[in-house]
Formats: C-alpha cells, structure tokens, sequence
C-alpha cells in the first residue's frame, strides 16, 4: 500500500504541466536520437545531458529518463527498418526483425515491438514499484562469480542465431572475441593488439563495428545482388495502410511471449555490468527454444522481435532497481544518470529513497507516463517511418551510408570509428555472402570481453579453484539456469519430435 | 545449359569463399603469433593476457583451416562435373562494379570528412553514387545529394550539437 | 547556464576557428586574454573530470573572470589520450586548456600517447582524489586493526578490488598490505558499479574507492570506512582515522588541476594562475569541494609541475616493483 501512495505521489509531482512538457519534449528528442543508426539510449543521454544540467533534479531526471526511453523506441525503428542496432542490446532485435521488414511486415513489427516495449516497460515499472527491496537483496548478491554466468547464459544464444554451417558459425563468433581482444588488458595493464595507438587502448567500440556489419554490410549485399535494379528482387516494403495492424494471429502469437520477455528482462536486468543486452538476447535463445517453429527464426518470426524487445525495455526497469537502491549503475546509461545525480547535488546510494523520495518515485513515475506517451507517439508515426521502407534501394542506399557515417561520428567524434565502420561493412558482406554469421560475431564482441574480465576476476578471488560457483548461493541458482537454457531447445526438440511421431500412424490409412 | 550456368556461378562462389577463408587464415597466423608473444600466465599464476588470444587464434586457425579444405574438396568434386558439360556461357556476374564504387566513395567520404566538413564531404559522396546506383534521374539526385547532407547538419549539429566536423565551411 | 555556454559555444565556432588561426603568437602580445578560449574536456559529459571543468567554466563565466567566449567541448577516448593529445598537438597556443585526472599520469605509462605529463604548461593543483578503504559489516570488522588481524589471517592473499591495475587504487592498496604484513589478491574491476557489487555481494573482502562514489553506501551502513589516505578526513566521514594517523606513509593520490597546452607562454601562465587563485575563492567551488568530498591542496605552477614530476616517479616505480610495468 506504502508503495503505491509514494507512487501516486510520484505521479503527482510529474503531472504538472511544465513536466509533462519536459516529458513529451524529452521523448520525442529521444526518439529522434534513437532513429539515428548508431546512436542509442547512452548515447542519447550523453548528448543531451548538458541540455539538463541547470534544471532542478526531479525535472531533470523527468527529462532524461524521457530521452532513455525515447531512444530505446527510436533504435527499434532503425534496427527493424534499416538492420542497424543503435546499441548493444538492440542487437537482437535486428535478428528477425529486419527480415520482418524486409518481407513487408515492417508496419506489424514496429507496432508489436512498441506494444511490446510498453507492455514490458509498465510492467517492469510496477515490478521496480513493488519489488524493490526483495530485488535490491537481489541485486546485491551479485559479484563477479555471478556476472560470468549470466555472460555465458547470453553468450549460448550465439548458437541459436549462428545458422546452418556450425563451423562458419563459430569462425564468426571467434572474429569477434579477436576484435574484443583490442586494448589494455584490465588485469595486466599489457597492450594486445594496439599497436601502440592511443586511439585503441579503450580497445574497439561495439557501435562503429554493429554499423559497419549490419548496416553497411547489408547495403553493400543488397547492391551486389542488384537489388537497386528493381525487377530482379524487391528491397521496397509494401507498408500499405491496410498492414499496418498486425494480424490477430500474430497478437495471438506473441502474447506469452511478451510476459516471458518481460519478466526475463526485468530479472537479468538487475545484474550490473550486462543486464539489457544479455537480457534480449537471452530471451531470443528462449523464444527460438520454446518455439513450435524454431526453422522460421532469423528469417521473419514475430516471438523473434517480441521476445527481444520486451527484454530489453524489461531491462531497462530492473537496472534502475540497483540504481535507486544501491547507489550502483547497472548499465551504460543508468551509469551517465548517476553521473547526472551527482551533478545535481543528490547522493546516490541505498538512502536516495528515503531522503528524496519526490525525487526517486517522480523517476518512476516519468518512466510510467513515458512509456504511455511512446506508445502513443510511436503508433502514430509508424505510418512515417514504415513509408521509409517504401524508397528504392538506389535512393536509400547512398542515404543510409551517410547517415550511418555521421551518426558513427557523432558518438565520440573519432574519424577511426568511422573507419572502423567502413571496413566492418566489407567484413559484413562477406560474412554474408558466405553464410557465416554477423550476428554471432557482435554477441561475441559485446560479451566476450565481460566473460574474460569477470572469469578472470573469478578465479583471482578463488585462487584458482572453481569449486566458488558450488559455494555461493546465487551462483548455484544461475548455474540451473545456464543448465536449463543448454538442455531446452534439446528437450522440446525431442519432445515435439516424439509428439509428431505419436500424431503420424492416426494418419495413416 | 541453363544448370551449365548454375553450375559456373556456384564454382565461382566456393572460389571467392576460399580465398576469403585463405585471408582470414592469414589475418588469424599474424593475430596467433602476436597472441603467443603475450604470457599465458602471469608469474603469480594468474590467466595472463595471451589467455584468451591464444585460444580463440588458434580457433581461428582451426574453424577457417577446415573450412579452406572444404571449400577446396566442393571446388574439385564441381569441376569434374563441370568438364562433363562443355555447354558453358558466362554466367550472370552480380553487380561488383555498384558495389565496388559504392565502397571505394566510401573510402574517400571517411578520407575528406574532416577536411572537407561532415555537409561538403557527404555531398561529395551522394552525387556519384546517386550516379552509379540511380543513373539519368538527375534532378531527384541532386535535390537529395543537397538535402540530406543539409538535413542532418540542421539536425545532429544545430539540433542537438553533437559535433559534427566542419571542415572548410565552418573554418 | 552550461547548456547555453554550449549553444553559444556551437553559434561562435565560426568565428573561433577564424580567430585560433592566428593565436600562436598571442602570447607575447601583451593583452593576454584577448581571444576564445578552447577548453579541452578528455572524458565524456558526466563524468568526474566533465565536473570539475563545468564547474570552473561556470565560475569563470558567473564571475566575469574571462572576458571572451569559453567554448567547451568533450573529447573522451583512449582514457584521455585523445583529449590532452589534442592540447598537447597546439603547442605554443595560449588558449587551449584542460583539467587533469589520474588518466592524465596513467595513461602514457600505458599506451605510446606521443606525450608526457610534464610537456604541458602546468597552471596549478586544487584538490587531490584520496581514497577510502572499506569493507562490508557482514564481516563484523570495525577497525583497522582487526581488519589486518583479519588479513593476516588469509596466507594466499585476502581478495581487495579496485578500479584498474595501472592506478592508484591497486598501488594503494599494495602500501597498505606491505607496510602493515599481509597478503593480498588484488581484483581488478573497470566499472564502480560492478566494484561496490563485489563488495556487497561479499565476492572481495574490502575495497577502495572515492569517497563522493561510495557516501551514501556508508551513510546507510552497507558499507564501513576503515581508514581514508589523504591528510584529513572528508567532513562526512571525519571520524575515519587517515593512513598517516595509522602510521602509514608515502600513499598516492591522483592530482585534479588545470594544464596549459605546451610553450604556453608565461604570461598566458602567471594569468591563469591569478585568475584560478580568485576562482579557488569561490564559494561556489567550496560548494563543489564539499559536494565531491575533495580536501583542497593547492599549488601553482612550478610546484604544481614539481608535484606531478614526483608523484609521476613514485607511481612508475611501485608499478614496475610490482612488475605491471615493463619488465
């Protein structure tokens, strides 16, 4: 009862005027970052941080969390329309998305994965509501040990989305863990693969190679099949007025999947450090295992955009619980907000609750009212942005290079960045062209270098022994669930293959 | 003579996808040396920093060496059959030429980006690709070549300023 | 106030870059500050280092101190590498400036940056980022001195985190342990977030971390100060005893001032000492001290330079006894 009155009060100190202005004004500035290949939520509230600087804390914190789910919705448009994640955690997203698009479902896509992300945002809200202080114990629990667990349970995805040819699969995985190794070294301070340029000591950044490889990559494959040339295959969605609205088959479809998403997202989003990305990706692998059809993911599954999409919002209202609680950042962007904390003078930490609760429940609030005011927002301009599929490749093309160059500028103004884009797009094609798997090799880049950092950061702790996942109790419940991710696809394979064997003799004369 | 053509076009597939396999070999010998040049363990018996590279070099190693020979076996299985039917055309080449272009304007969009500006360098880049992938329609060309270099400096830069290059116009 | 420094900052960029062409020589001209200045941030808005500079910049403007355009601009990457290697690239112009961190003596031990520490003009020091040691209360210690009973107790090395290996967290705590007679497992983690977890998901037995990072951690009681290294205790946490009252000596601290681009020139130099001495005055950069926790320590110039050269010569040393540096 205690938490529904702070959060009524929250919403009444959000409900005036001048904040929703912030709020609308924040979400639309978020969305437009969003739509920019490239750029994604921590992206978003970088740029738009000093925007926020000299306003009181809770319109401030109004506005950001405005821009941090404008920008979520707005990276989904990109990654679905044009293949091109604005973060990490879009990524799985693009995976049947895209082909969605591309087989003229973009308007059904977009206005389930808005559906999705309001379903799981509301949700995630009342679960971050009701749930704080079990989920803050939660939270707590987890310590290197436990990081490198959730990482592998995210990591097995690579096996669901990398395809038919297994080998090229892995190659492709294992380009990426190579590219990952670029930088300092945490634990030895030794440079790998720098060759003593300052610009690679941060080691390579994910948006510049997910551009290059999704974006790029794909327009360089489109235009080498001669997809501008019209007749000979058709890259133009038919975003027709009538298909818009998905069908009640898909509704149907994904209604589960929605609710699976969600609460996967908001559980894996309480862990610091990898929360959203494993999150959506976890809930793809979870999608494709439960799935009656698993063949029809990568190529235009709807659970495939759903899943992935609820997780990610899901997410992004379970990182806020170690935020709010703990004082600890669980994510990239919750990291630039805490900044954004101390600059207005609040003390993050376990108190902020008790001791600026206007502040803390008005968060909660505005991520509420944000997430009405995105879905609202999001319908209506679908039409718009469904009608960008409708421009020939030979005009999109060009366009979406230049797009996709200046927002990889843009992000930490670095002309390598957009090199590094560049070439990612040729290895993309390739990848391509030979069946192996740009998909698995981002997942790789993105975790791979949490799994060694927190493997190794493990095993200093223990000295060496394992035996410290038998002995902590939040990493015995992990281990089962890593177990569990391993075995199902396997399980129901057999089972679904077992029920069909049962079905067939009825059909027999 | 319609599958003569498949065929060929097939061959010529496995033969680019090998030596793609053969340059990644290479990229991944180099990146195993440097990785065997770092320590595998630290002298207190950490995981040192050649750890992971060692492993994953020699995955690579292993995944594009297999694929190599593969690729190799499917390439002498075609041609036997390939020898049996003389009735070869060339068969229809994909457009390498678009996109060849379209990577070399690339090239030199991320090379004047910063002398030239984010607006003169994307303009630069737009007109001859525009050119190559939407020939003769030279008015759409030249209205979106300007538009939408304008468009995105009015928007990251004047909008939000988020720092794009000025190069030559802004000085 | 920032937020239109910035849009006025992107409205004059015109004119700045006409005016910087020709700034190498304002130096001698006698009419020091006569021109936009170009303030360097090395690390992305938000961070500590953002800050400090907005902070000053926001001094400098409220105060009229600098009587021209301030055009501040953010370039994160390569921790700091990219930011103080674009200071570093406009030698002998007097009106490139930036602030400093810990990454401004890290870095080039690290990575072949081009640059060294005391290439730059130095301007002056204001405050130093000391460090708190801290442990959970699950573990029932209180004090220090059962904190190294404790450690002792541990014959394969207690596991402590921190913040990076080529830094003043691991050097720190490699002091500690030498000088008081214990062994420890030093965890290396690149992100707060995930070090505080680690302590409080009990995974490292204690951890160092600035203090404005981890007040309300410590306010609540999920965290326990042990001991804090610099001369004297934050206010929040004054009753914490420091290393030196513990008897401890020659731990580091990571210098936070104001830097110059290269051949400066002197007056540009003996300017912005004047004028940083009239900002360390303010109440509202107290304010900012107080907020962050930092203990003022202040040196111009000279002595600004001499600090950055020794404490540079300390850190390289202990890095290379501990064999992180080349070996």
């Amino acid at each position: 009862m205690d938490i529904f009155d702070s959060l009524l009060q929250g919403l009444g100190a959000v409900l005036s005027p001048a904040t929703l202005g912030l709020l609308a004004v924040g979400v639309v500035l978020g969305m437009v970052v969003g739509v920019m290949p490239g750029l994604g939520p921590s992206a978003g509230i970088a740029i738009l941080l000093p925007l926020t600087l000299d306003m009181d804390a809770t319109g401030a914190v109004v506005m950001l969390a405005a821009i941090y789910y404008g920008a979520m919705y707005g990276g989904t448009i990109t990654s679905v329309l044009v293949n091109t994640p604005g973060e990490s955690a879009a990524v799985a997203s693009t995976f049947d998305g895209y082909p969605l698009a591309k087989a003229g479902r973009a308007g059904p896509a977009l206005v389930l994965a808005a559906v999705a992300s309001f379903v799981a945002g509301i949700l995630g809200v009342v679960l971050v509501a009701v749930t704080a202080p079990v989920a803050a114990g939660l939270a707590a629990s987890f310590g290197p040990p436990e990081l490198l667990l959730v990482v592998i349970a995210g990591l097995l995805t690579i096996i669901a989305v990398m395809g038919g040819n297994r080998m090229l699969g892995a190659l492709s995985a294992l380009i990426g863990f190579a590219i990952a190794t670029v930088g300092v070294d945490l634990d030895t301070g030794a440079q790998r693969y720098t060759f003593g340029s300052p610009e690679l000591i941060d080691g390579i950044d994910f948006i510049p190679v997910a551009i290059g490889l999704f974006g790029v990559g794909e327009i360089l494959w489109s235009v080498w099949r001669g997809e501008h040339r019209g007749p000979r295959a058709s890259f133009s969605v038919r975003a027709v007025l009538g298909d818009l609205w998905p069908s009640v088959a898909e509704w149907l479809e994904v209604k589960w999947t929605m609710l699976r998403g969600s609460v996967l997202g908001f559980v894996v989003g309480l862990v610091p450090g990898a929360g959203a990305t494993v999150a959506s990706l976890a809930a793809y692998s979870v999608e494709k295992s439960v799935s009656k059809d698993p063949r029809r993911f990568g190529k235009g599954a709807m659970p495939g955009l759903v899943g992935p999409e609820a997780a990610n919002n899901g997410a992004s209202a379970g990182a806020m619980v170690p935020l709010l609680t703990l004082g600890v950042p669980g994510s990239a962007s919750t990291a630039v907000l805490l900044a954004g904390f101390l600059a207005w003078g609040l003390q993050p930490g376990p108190r902020l609750l008790e001791e600026h609760p206007e502040f803390a429940w008005g968060l909660i609030a505005s991520m509420f009212l944000g997430n009405m005011m995105l879905l609202v927002v999001n319908v209506a301009a679908i039409p718009i942005f469904a009608s960008i599929a409708k421009v020939p490749l030979r005009l999109l093309a060009p366009a979406i290079v230049v797009v996709c160059a200046l927002g990889a500028f843009t992000v930490h103004g670095s002309i390598i960045e957009v090199g590094i884009m560049l070439a990612c797009g040729v290895l993309g094609f390739y990848l391509k062209r030979f069946g192996m798997s740009p998909a698995a090799l981002v997942i790789a880049l993105v975790l791979g270098p949490l799994a060694e950092k927190s493997l190794r950061q493990t095993l200093i702790i223990s000295h060496g022994s394992f035996d410290i996942f038998l002995q902590r109790g939040a990493s015995q419940v992990l281990l089962c669930f890593v177990a569990v991710l391993l075995v199902l696809p396997v399980v129901i394979g057999r089972i679904r293959a077992w029920q069909a064997r049962r079905a067939e003799p009825a059909h027999r004369p | 003579m319609r599958e003569g053509i498949e065929e060929r076009e097939a061959e010529r597939e496995i033969r680019w996808e090998a030596v793609f396999l053969g340059v990644l070999l290479a990229a991944g010998a180099v990146y195993t040396g440097m990785a065997f040049g770092m320590e595998w363990r630290t002298p207190d018996g950490r995981i040192g920093a050649g750890f992971f590279p060692r492993l994953v070099g020699v995955g690579i190693l292993g995944c594009s060496a297999v694929g190599l020979a593969r690729a190799a076996v499917r390439l002498l299985r075609r041609r036997s059959r390939a020898r049996a039917d003389p009735s070869g055309q060339t068969p229809p080449r994909p457009y390498l030429a678009a996109m060849v272009a379209l990577v070399g304007l690339q090239v030199v969009l991320v090379a004047t980006l910063l002398p030239l500006g984010a607006v003169l360098a994307s303009m630069l880049f737009l007109v001859p690709a525009l050119a190559v992938l939407n020939p003769g329609r030279h008015v759409t060309n030249l209205t979106l070549s300007v538009a939408l270099p304008v468009g995105m400096y009015l928007l990251l830069q004047v909008g939000l300023n988020a720092g794009l290059p000025a190069g030559v116009l802004g000085g | 106030m920032t937020s239109r420094l910035r849009v006025l900052a992107g409205v004059v960029a015109l004119a700045a870059a006409v005016a910087a062409c020709g700034s190498g020589g304002g130096a001698t001209s006698g009419n020091y500050p006569s021109e936009t200045l170009h303030w360097t941030i090395a690390f992305g808005p938000g961070g500590g280092n953002d800050i400090m500079s907005r902070t000053i910049v926001d001094i400098l403007k409220k105060e009229n101190l600098y009587p021209n355009e301030i055009e501040v601009t953010n370039r994160e990457g390569g921790s700091g590498a990219r930011g103080w290697g674009y200071v570093y690239a406009h030698r002998g112009d007097p009106y490139q400036i930036s602030t400093t961190s810990g990454s401004f003596l890290t870095t080039p031990l690290q990575a072949g940056t081009g640059w060294a520490p005391n290439d730059f003009t130095p301007v002056g020091l204001f405050a130093q980022d000391d460090l708190l040691f801290l442990v959970s209360p699950k573990s029932g210690i209180e004090s220090w001195e059962q904190w190294v009973e404790r450690a002792k107790g541990n014959a394969k090395g207690v596991p402590v985190g921190g913040i990076g290996t080529v830094n003043v967290d691991f050097i720190d705590h490699q002091m500690l342990a030498d000088q008081a007679g214990y062994k420890i497992s030093y965890v290396p983690f690149d992100d707060e977030g995930q070090l505080i977890n680690a302590l409080l998901s009990g995974s490292v037995e204690a951890i160092v971390s600035n203090p404005a990072e981890v007040l309300g951690q410590v306010e609540s009681g999920d965290m326990v100060p042990l001991l804090f290294t610099g001369k004297e205790s934050p206010a929040a946490v004054s009753d914490v005893p420091t290393a030196e009252e513990l008897g401890f000596e020659g731990l580091l601290a990571m210098p936070r001032g104001v830097i110059l681009a290269p051949d400066a020139g002197e007056e540009a130099q003996r300017w912005w000492i004047e004028t940083m001495r009239k900002v360390v005055k303010t109440p509202a950069w107290r304010q900012y001290l107080k907020e962050n926790q930092l203990i003022a320590d202040v040196r111009w110039g000279e002595d600004f330079a001499t600090y950055i050269d020794s404490t540079n010569a300390e850190f390289t040393e202990v890095l290379r006894d501990q064999g992180v540096l080349d070996r």
